[in-house]
């Protein structure tokens, strides 16, 4: 007796504590992904198919993911619930109480597996703890009139509230009544015709009448039941470019090198927005020049940087772009493109518009504070200059038109470079995506004078390495070098010619954070 | 128990009154009403719906509208917004043809009741001939598309109906649509995608084309159907997009390659002209004349570095033979808009034959992402050019088309907000001037506009309802053997 009381706290304090501690990520990054407004458009959004009430249910618990202790408290209420509803039925079906506990594990371990995947949807959850709820009623009726009418007109329903997750419910029915051949034939038939029915009157799929429309993000996507510690870690990251924690950003690479390209952008960004990242670029692990910037690909876990790069590099026009096809990727609106298309449109003038995309954000329960004092920014022109955010925006962004293109991101930079030379940051992203980019004939076109100053480690690295390339010897080198690095520089050239193409750990430990090493053994320039 | 219905029975009173007050002490003011949608002074169709309208500044708490005409009952609101009931307007207008209604407005702020100048409606003496619009509806996005589809408007109310929605197959996108001279027995709808294909319905048949040939550049795109039904001219495109990086510019969307073709509907041939095919040259946008003996078309020469800036197209036509399916064997210029370093798109002529109305801007095919574009109309018979300058606004003026009976036009235009781009109808009187265009009504336009994040395109009247059997056209999509189409 003592499990029926003590499975569900435990079971509950373990999934809390998995997704409040390891998890958390995960919550904000399903909290992005929508937009629960608290009006009559975003309820009738949800109207037009089966499963659509238990979505907007579901959008409405998964704004509280704002704040992923919240998210975590909400996770757990709907894991033990699924597990709390299904023990009962499990028990009806003539298995003792003990057994029936441990079995109610399974829907709810499924279920906390389901949503280790971040486009599992909070839906799913709320169709299965609806559907084992109104399960539960069947055995609460004795009447086998009223039961029959309850499981034949709930099933309908439920299809309606819930979703073909109501396949459980008319499997329980069939179980329960399974003396009753007409009544189960019945339940079978409608079970399996209603989707089809369906069919006939919205705009859907077959497969996803019978499959689910709002469980999975991914239209006809198969959902990935295993943890994905390194999604983790970029989805946080991605947060913490949401909220603009660039030094949390900085110190979280220090202690864990980040492993994948969204991390990598979002490390380089928080650099680039604390002035570091020429100076710090080879701390950490580049690989490419896409790790600065790129567009977006589906190899991405969240593609939400790739806007926000944009954004705090001045192609607004660009920001906004992308922000509005992640949108476009799917039916309903997400808060964090929507913040983005109002501020893009505030620091390009568009008024009118950015006043529509904030009335919208306005209707939000945990948003609309900010889109009200941003609306105080529209038509206001000293008040925009008065926000160091617009104003530098407005001063970085091109004045001259030019054509985007992703492929030609060094004259994109340099673009930006030659209408605000007093553009550091950019400045920055520029030389930062030449060295990566391993285009050392562009790279040496910035620095045609001696320098003056002490230039940073990576640049001089870069330039005796571009020098060594055409020149015997480091008479004439135009550059103040530190002599140090000179000296490095050949001892570098003598051990890789003597090692070949695989680097050796220790010459990974003495030189694996200099350019040359980085040009020959690590960059993916072949 | 008692208690409880007396409170229930003053919050009742208290709600009725507080949405619904009578205009007391109120400033006279000699200024127009600032209301949204602006519907003062506009030319509407006796069947159209109730113009709903709202105070434009939210911050109004109240409006109080009166409409009156010479004849018939009056209607009163008061409100929010304006909510006009649709039999009584429908029997107002009806009963004051040709005539005019006086709106009386007072507005509501702070507490305070503003009795403003009245305005008229007119109603034409023209009927609008159309039972309803159809259009596309699709976020202005830019790569990427979301959800989308072809709807029917009624525009004796505000029921709305999809046509054909994207979520039908995955990836889908629905797009260039079009009926015959609004008569929606021939239509032809394009739609792309992995599983894509052209719907053809003619003379109430339906099927799905694959329009792709070798020996056309791409399959067929911009549609005009011919009087006969017999043929449906198609543009073939390859066409391109850029991105703007510069404030207030968005896309560039631009063809390297077009041309222009026929298709039979009887026998599933495209009809083809070296004159429609030249490589140096980009055709496009083609329209029949209404007594189908001419096509007019758009046509640009390729600039050799081929930028975008440098493609102007011109008002072109060519005779077409619809007995023999045979094109003539030369090109006439109608509108030289290069020479004024301007681009025409979209050329469409009335019903009537009397004129044509077209879409010009600075350069470029796809004038729906510039500012600049408007409308201009052609006096087919005199060849003076419209200005149009009732119609046009500061921002994008782009699709049009026209009622059966030449009488009223519907366009789309991003005047409000400069990205979403709605629909104005207007009326063309029989003296070719048109009365002030008046936005689509809507039930509580405000609240129906704001909730809009898409755009309309393509709108086209329709003169009877229309039925797409969707789950038809999702097994003809998702079935590749399409029937295909040959080059003649």
């Amino acid at each position: 007796m003592k499990y029926h009381f003590l499975l569900p706290i435990l079971l509950g304090i373990c999934v809390f504590s998995f997704f409040g501690l390891l998890y958390p990520a995960h919550l904000n990054f399903l909290e992005q992904l929508q937009m629960f407004t608290y009006d009559w458009a975003c309820f009738s959004s949800h109207l037009d198919h089966p499963g659509g009430l238990a979505e907007y249910a579901g959008e409405f618990f998964t704004q509280f993911y704002f704040n992923p202790w919240l998210g975590a408290v909400i996770v757990a209420f709907f894991v033990v619930g699924v597990q709390q509803l299904s023990s009962p039925l499990i028990k009806a079906c003539g298995v003792s109480q003990k057994k029936a506990d441990w079995s109610s594990l399974l829907p709810a371990l499924f279920l906390w597996s389901f949503w280790l995947d971040k486009h599992g949807l909070t839906s799913f959850g709320v169709s299965l703890a609806v559907i084992l709820l109104a399960a539960n009623g069947i055995t609460r009726i004795s009447s086998l009139k009223w039961r029959m009418a309850y499981e034949i007109v709930g099933l309908i329903i439920l299809y309606y509230l819930a979703g073909p997750v109501c396949i459980l419910f008319a499997i329980f029915a069939m179980v329960y009544e399974r003396k009753n051949i007409l009544l189960l034939s019945s339940i079978l038939f409608l079970t399996l015709s209603i989707p089809l029915l369906s069919y006939f009157f919205v705009s859907y799929p077959l497969s996803q009448l019978y499959f689910g429309i709002g469980y999975y993000r991914v239209a006809d996507g198969i959902p990935n039941f295993k943890l994905d510690m390194q999604e983790e870690e970029a989805l946080s990251y991605d947060k913490m470019v949401r909220f603009k924690q660039w030094d949390a950003i900085i110190d979280k690479a220090q202690r864990t090198p980040p492993s994948d390209i969204t991390s990598m952008q979002c490390v380089n960004l928080a650099l680039s927005m604390r002035g570091q990242l020429v100076e710090r670029l080879l701390d950490f692990p580049q690989t490419c020049a896409e790790c600065l910037i790129s567009g977006i690909s589906e190899q991405m876990s969240s593609p939400f940087p790739v806007s926000d790069i944009h954004y705090w590099l001045g192609f607004i026009n660009s920001a906004e772009r992308y922000a509005y096809d992640i949108q476009q990727s799917q039916p309903i609106p997400y808060i964090r493109t929507w913040i983005r298309l109002a501020e893009a449109n505030i620091i390009n003038d568009q008024y009118t518009l950015a006043e529509k995309y904030l009335q919208k954000i306005s209707k939000t329960h945990f948003y609309g504070k900010w889109a009200n004092k941003m609306m105080e920014y529209l038509n206001d022109e000293n008040k925009i200059m008065e926000n160091d955010e617009f104003f530098s925006l407005r001063n970085k962004r091109l004045k001259n038109d030019v054509y985007y293109s992703s492929k030609d991101m060094d004259y994109m930079l340099s673009r930006l470079v030659v209408e605000n030379p007093n553009n550091s940051q950019v400045y920055d992203y520029l030389v930062s995506y030449l060295l990566l980019k391993c285009d050392l004939d562009k790279f040496v076109c910035l620095f045609p004078n001696r320098n003056e100053h002490q230039m940073p480690r990576v640049i001089q690295e870069a330039l005796v390495f571009a020098w060594m390339q055409k020149h015997p010897n480091f008479n004439e080198i135009p550059w103040v070098i530190d002599p140090s690095i000179l000296r490095s520089a050949v001892e570098f050239a003598q051990l890789s010619t003597q090692i070949g193409e695989k680097p050796t750990e220790e010459l990974k430990k003495q030189y694996g954070q200099t350019y040359w090493y980085y040009y020959i053994y690590t960059s993916n320039r072949k | 128990m008692k208690q409880i219905s007396a409170l229930y029975i003053l919050i009742v009173c208290l709600f009725t009154i507080s949405c619904n007050e009578t205009v007391e002490n109120a400033t006279i003011s000699d200024k127009l009403p600032q209301i949204y949608p602006d519907y003062t002074f506009v030319t509407i169709p006796a069947s159209i719906a109730p113009l709903d309208f709202c105070p434009l500044d939210k911050a109004y708490e109240l409006i109080d509208v009166t409409i009156s005409g010479r004849k018939g009952e009056s209607l009163h609101s008061n409100g929010k917004c304006a909510k006009l009931p649709i039999k009584k307007w429908r029997k107002l207008l009806a009963q004051n043809i040709g005539d005019s209604l006086e709106v009386s407005v007072s507005m509501k702020h702070k507490g305070r009741w503003t009795s403003y100048k009245a305005f008229a409606i007119y109603i034409s003496k023209h009927p609008l001939d159309a039972y309803g619009l159809t259009y596309r509806k699709v976020a202005p996005g830019y790569e990427l598309y979301g959800r989308m589809g072809i709807y029917l408007r009624e525009l004796g109310s505000f029921h709305e109906k999809a046509l054909v929605e994207n979520s039908l197959v995955t990836g889908m996108c629905v797009n260039c649509h079009t009926q015959n001279r609004t008569n929606p027995s021939d239509i032809s709808l394009h739609i792309r995608g992995s599983h894509g294909g052209t719907f053809l319905r003619h003379n109430g048949k339906d099927e799905l084309l694959n329009t792709r040939t070798d020996s056309t550049i791409s399959a067929c795109v911009y549609p005009y159907w011919h009087p006969t039904g017999n043929f449906i001219a198609y543009s073939v495109n390859k066409t391109q997009q850029s991105f703007h990086e510069i404030q207030n510019e968005r896309i560039e969307v631009f063809d390297s390659a077009s041309d222009v073709v026929v298709y039979n509907t009887q026998n599933h041939k495209i009809y083809r002209t070296p004159l429609l095919m030249n490589d140096s040259i980009c055709e496009t946008h083609p329209a029949f004349s209404p007594d189908g003996k001419w096509l007019y078309f758009c046509t640009s020469k390729i600039p050799k570095d081929a930028k975008n800036e440098d493609f102007k197209y011109d008002l072109c036509r060519i005779s077409f033979d619809a007995k023999r399916g045979v094109f003539g064997e030369k090109v006439d210029t109608l509108i030289y808009a290069s020479k004024k370093s301007r681009s025409i798109s979209f050329p469409r002529p009335s019903y009537d034959g009397r004129y044509l109305m077209y879409t010009e801007s600075n350069y470029g095919t796809f004038p729906i992402w510039h500012r600049e574009a408007d409308l201009r109309m052609l006096d087919l018979r005199s060849g003076k050019i419209d200005s149009l300058a009732v119609l046009n606004s500061d921002n994008t003026e782009s699709y049009h088309n026209w009622s059966n009976n030449s009488h009223w036009v519907v366009f789309s235009s991003r005047r409000y907000d400069g990205l979403h781009t709605r629909l104005y109808l207007a009326y063309l009187d029989d003296n070719g001037h048109f009365g002030k265009p008046f936005l689509l009504p809507q039930a509580n336009p405000r609240e129906y506009y704001d909730e809009l994040f898409q755009s309309y395109n393509v709108p086209d009247f329709t003169n009877a309802d229309i039925k797409i059997g969707h789950r038809w056209l999702q097994s003809k999509l998702m079935d590749d053997h399409k029937i295909g189409i040959t080059v003649k």
